[in-house]
């Protein structure tokens, strides 16, 4: 045995030179443990030749039986001790699959001739002492020479072993940790934010957090710290605890996070809650890992007034590093990817989508009201309902969608779409119809909506964010358009924000009722005590003063919010007819309905309700109506209008005249009232044509059997004739303008017509 | 005899090994014992069409430090992906080894398992997630190397898939 022999022996090597065609030639006296694995490895072999038929090596190329696989191991010879001998080829491979795969590597190597080793990583061989033996391959050129050497590393492997052992252990602690820290972060950001609702002062939270193990800051929006707690101090390693410490922070947290998660500024500033994980520098300089969310409060006045930010320190878990791609995430409570991995993948794809020339479009997806979800059954079955939707999501599209949870009750999707235009209409009827679909919680089955925003890239110049925005967009819209519905994003939508927050404004008046019901007397032309009165509308605005309906009835009409506000005329003309009837005064209220809300699925029970809890006559009240209402909808109005009148609650047809109906199908109508349209009153008593109009509604009426109104009238002209057509009320400043409710009762006693008709 | 290399595929801790030892000794042990590199058993198994001998590459679990040789996989005709039912981040990783193999070995069976289905009380993969995975192509059978719980099913499904055409799991 030579020198370089003897020291690959006392090194625990055995080393072989490759002939070739995976012949390999010992170069070093055989070991023990390399007898013992061989032994072991034809033992199992062996076990083998029971059948006859023909094996396939794990590259599915056929192997001979054993007799054969033998002959080739040994070159023409029947395995023996003897095969172990130097200077005989021998075919390793065969015997050990490892090797065999490790021949991939290994021949790429040789045949660079360099002076590189590769080395195959550990792996574990039985040897037929009943022993485990854990070996390295190692395969490198000398002299032209490819050389391979198995190294037995057993010795030292019981310790490389109890590193990692110790290693894993921990990281599944670490594991549980950082789930159950998610949790409860979720946990608390909820429980302040319960607190603050029920108008906890900032001195009583920062009481209640100053020593909670999570770093609790409380800012107002424009950054203005109001609470922060021990925790925070500790993370951003500063003595001083004065608020203009803290003062950017809010401001710090964005910027820092924005380099992984280019939304977040959108986000917050739209008042969406936020979450994430990134690199933090604390004012020392030193370098940490949060995991920060941040919820906004919302005020009286629909703005956000402060942010709940909560932070853990997961430097001990966590160490941020460039190489390893902590961007696949997911979120612990729905495991879809979270807001990261959803950035990553979409870099991806606008990547990809520019290099394959292809387009793809990204979906924003929010459950409408999930708060209440959260109020009324608590954030573990909200966490149910978060984890069943993103199911459903995840069901409604194709396999290679990508669908992420960004945080909170919003979800994301990125779709591919090969064709010039992608028709999204398909996809997001889907969605809405899964979503919607019944969901059990805890015995209540319950409907969930969402608001879907979309739009489509296919390679213009625009920054991730800016395309972010665009969906972004398209969502908020969704949700002003009354919630439920998916839109997609246009170059229009950009103009609307000037609409948008006309329209925050006017969901911030109903809040802080600021509008008003003024009363209009209609009195009785037969000089009678029958009262009545017309609620209009009135929005005490803080800085424009008192606004009439026609400079806010649009909005309100298209954003819808004109359902919520019209319930809430209906009842709070119920409890101020209440009030009048306790006085003693017997008075009709007619209220304006538009055709949104009389089409609205709620109306008759909410028209039912109002009636019920103000306990009073329903004939005390009338339903002004538009003829408007019937267009395209005529026959389900009119067994609605029947319904309403069956009730006792009075119907009329506002501006009638002037619609498109007019006399023909009056007769079918079910009312009681009709209100000249205030145009034909004005032109009185000058125009021949308004007069025979008015006239013939009056005859109509009477034939009929209806009362008539006149309103708008202003002169003593306009009376005079109208008193003279026999028409029933007058309305109008002839008499007096609409007034505030506390004036109304001594206005109508004051109030009778005293001249009789011709 | 038809000989197929399988890989057995997942994070650390996920009971790989242990499926591994079920399968082939029928032993189970409580101890969590990490496997470093790769230990290969072999087992045959016996099917309708054939006997086919199968070469289990039982390799080290990915973690954060330690990243799986692609290399192991070459050759092989098949693949177990194994996640912890109790542990739903192991999800993770098994979506990233999903891309590795069908970049190594394009299109080859893989049978999909949520092992340790005996801890029910730690259990954390709900209907929706489920759904999840259903929805991806993945069918998950629940499996405990503790109990034996459809390890040896899982083993003979994917040995079928082996000798069929390339197919994706069902």
């Amino acid at each position: 045995m030579n020198g370089s022999q003897e020291i690959l022996n006392a090194l625990g090597f055995q080393g072989f030179v490759h002939l070739g065609e995976g012949n390999f030639e010992l170069i070093n006296q055989s070991t023990d443990w390399f007898e013992t694995i061989v032994t072991q490895a034809i033992h199992e072999a062996s076990g083998l030749d029971d059948s006859s038929a023909q094996s396939t090596n794990n590259q599915g190329a056929e192997i001979p039986s054993s007799s054969q696989r033998n002959v080739r191991i040994a070159n023409g010879k029947t395995f023996d001790d003897n095969d172990l001998a130097l200077n005989k080829p021998f075919k390793l491979a065969v015997l050990f699959p490892f090797i065999e795969n490790f021949l991939i590597d290994a021949n790429r190597i040789w045949l660079s001739n360099t002076e590189t080793v590769v080395d195959s990583g550990v792996w574990t061989e039985q040897g037929a002492d009943g022993n485990e033996y854990q070996l390295v391959l190692k395969a490198f050129s000398v002299a032209r020479q490819s050389m391979l050497l198995i190294e037995n590393i057993s010795d030292q492997f019981p310790e490389k072993q109890g590193v990692y052992q110790r290693m894993r252990e921990l990281a599944l602690i670490n594991e549980k940790l950082i789930v159950e820290l998610n949790r409860r972060q979720r946990s608390l950001q909820k429980e302040i934010l319960k607190t603050i609702e029920q108008k906890a002062s900032m001195r009583e939270l920062e009481k209640e957090y100053q020593h909670h193990a999570a770093a609790v800051m409380i800012c107002q929006s424009d950054g203005h710290v109001e609470v922060a707690n021990n925790a925070l101090v500790n993370i951003y390693r500063t003595e001083s605890n004065g608020e203009n410490t803290y003062q950017s922070l809010l401001e710090h947290w964005v910027n820092e996070a924005e380099q992984i998660y280019p939304e977040i500024k959108t986000n917050i500033e739209a008042g969406r809650y936020w979450e994430g994980n990134f690199q933090t520098t604390s004012f020392d300089g030193t370098k940490k890992v949060i995991q920060l969310s941040i919820s906004p409060v919302w005020g009286e006045d629909l703005k956000i007034n402060h942010y709940v930010c909560i932070a853990y320190d997961l430097s001990d878990f966590k160490v941020e590093d460039e190489d390893s791609d902590e961007s696949i995430e997911f979120d612990f409570t729905t495991k879809l990817p979270n807001r990261r991995y959803f950035w990553h993948k979409f870099e991806q794809r606008k990547a990809s989508a520019d290099s394959r020339q292809v387009g793809f479009a990204l979906v924003l997806i929010d459950l409408d009201n999930f708060k209440q979800i959260n109020d009324e059954f608590g954030h573990m079955s909200a966490d149910k309902v978060l984890v069943t939707i993103g199911g459903r999501i995840s069901s409604s599209v194709k396999h290679d969608d990508f669908v992420a949870h960004l945080g909170g009750d919003e979800y994301a999707i990125l779709l591919d779409y090969h064709a010039n235009e992608l028709d999204t209409s398909l996809i997001t009827e889907r969605l809405l119809r899964v979503i919607n679909e019944p969901l059990m919680i805890e015995d209540s089955l319950i409907n969930i909506n969402c608001s879907i925003g979309i739009t489509t890239y296919r390679g213009e110049e625009i920054s991730n964010n800016e395309l972010f925005k665009q969906a972004d967009l398209a969502l908020h819209y969704a949700k002003q358009q009354g919630k439920n519905c998916a839109q997609r994003y246009h170059k229009k939508l950009e103009k609307r924000p000037e609409s948008l927050k006309k329209i925050q404004h006017l969901r911030a008046a109903m809040i802080q009722r600021q509008f008003e019901l003024y009363y209009q007397p209609q009195v009785p032309c037969d000089g009678s005590d029958n009262y009545r009165a017309e609620a209009l509308l009135r929005w005490n605005h803080p800085t424009k003063g008192l606004l009439y309906p026609g400079e806010f009835l649009e909005l309100l009409e298209s954003s819808g919010l004109i359902v919520s506000l019209g319930y809430w005329i209906i009842h709070q003309a119920c409890r101020q007819i209440k009030i009048l009837q306790d006085e003693g005064l017997s008075i009709v209220v007619a209220v304006n309905i538009s055709a949104k809300q009389l089409h609205h699925a709620s109306f008759y029970k909410e028209l039912k309700k109002a009636i019920k809890k103000a306990n009073i006559a329903p004939s005390s009240l009338e339903l002004e109506i538009t003829e408007h209402c019937f267009v395209g909808e005529e026959q389900s109005v009119i067994k609605l209008l029947q319904k309403i009148r069956e009730l006792g609650v009075l119907v009329a047809i506002d501006d009638f005249g002037s619609g498109y109906s007019s006399l023909s199908y009056l007769k079918k109508l079910p009312v009681d009232v009709l209100k000249i349209d205030r145009s034909f009153i004005t032109e009185l008593p000058g125009d021949t044509e308004s007069k025979a109009i008015i006239q013939s509604i009056l005859q109509l009426a009477e034939a009929l059997d209806l009362k008539v109104v006149a309103e708008g009238v202003e002169t003593e002209q306009q009376f005079r004739f109208l008193l003279d057509y026999h028409c029933h009320y007058i309305q109008g400043y002839i008499f007096s303008p609409a007034v505030k409710f506390n004036q109304l009762a001594g206005l109508l006693k004051r109030l009778k017509v005293t001249q009789t008709r011709k | 005899m038809i000989s197929r290399k399988i890989c057995m595929l997942g994070s650390f801790a996920v009971g790989k090994t242990s499926l591994v030892k079920r399968f082939v000794e029928s032993i189970f042990s409580e101890k969590y014992k990490t496997t470093i590199g790769v230990q290969i058993s072999k087992k045959v198994v016996t099917l309708t069409a054939a006997d086919v001998q199968l070469l289990i590459w039982d390799i080290e679990g990915a973690d954060d430090f330690i990243k799986m040789k692609t290399r192991y996989l070459s050759g092989a005709a098949g693949c177990i992906l194994v996640v912890d039912g109790t542990r739903p981040n192991t999800a993770k990783t098994a979506n990233e080894l999903v891309e590795l193999m069908q970049q190594e070995l394009g299109d080859k069976p893989f049978v999909f398992l949520i092992n340790k289905h005996d801890l029910l009380h730690e259990w954390r993969i709900d209907d929706a997630q489920l759904k999840l995975w259903q929805a991806n192509g993945w069918a998950p059978i629940f499996t405990s190397a503790k109990t034996g719980e459809n390890v040896e099913l899982a083993f003979h499904q994917l040995a079928e898939r082996t000798l069929k055409e390339s197919v994706k799991p069902t």
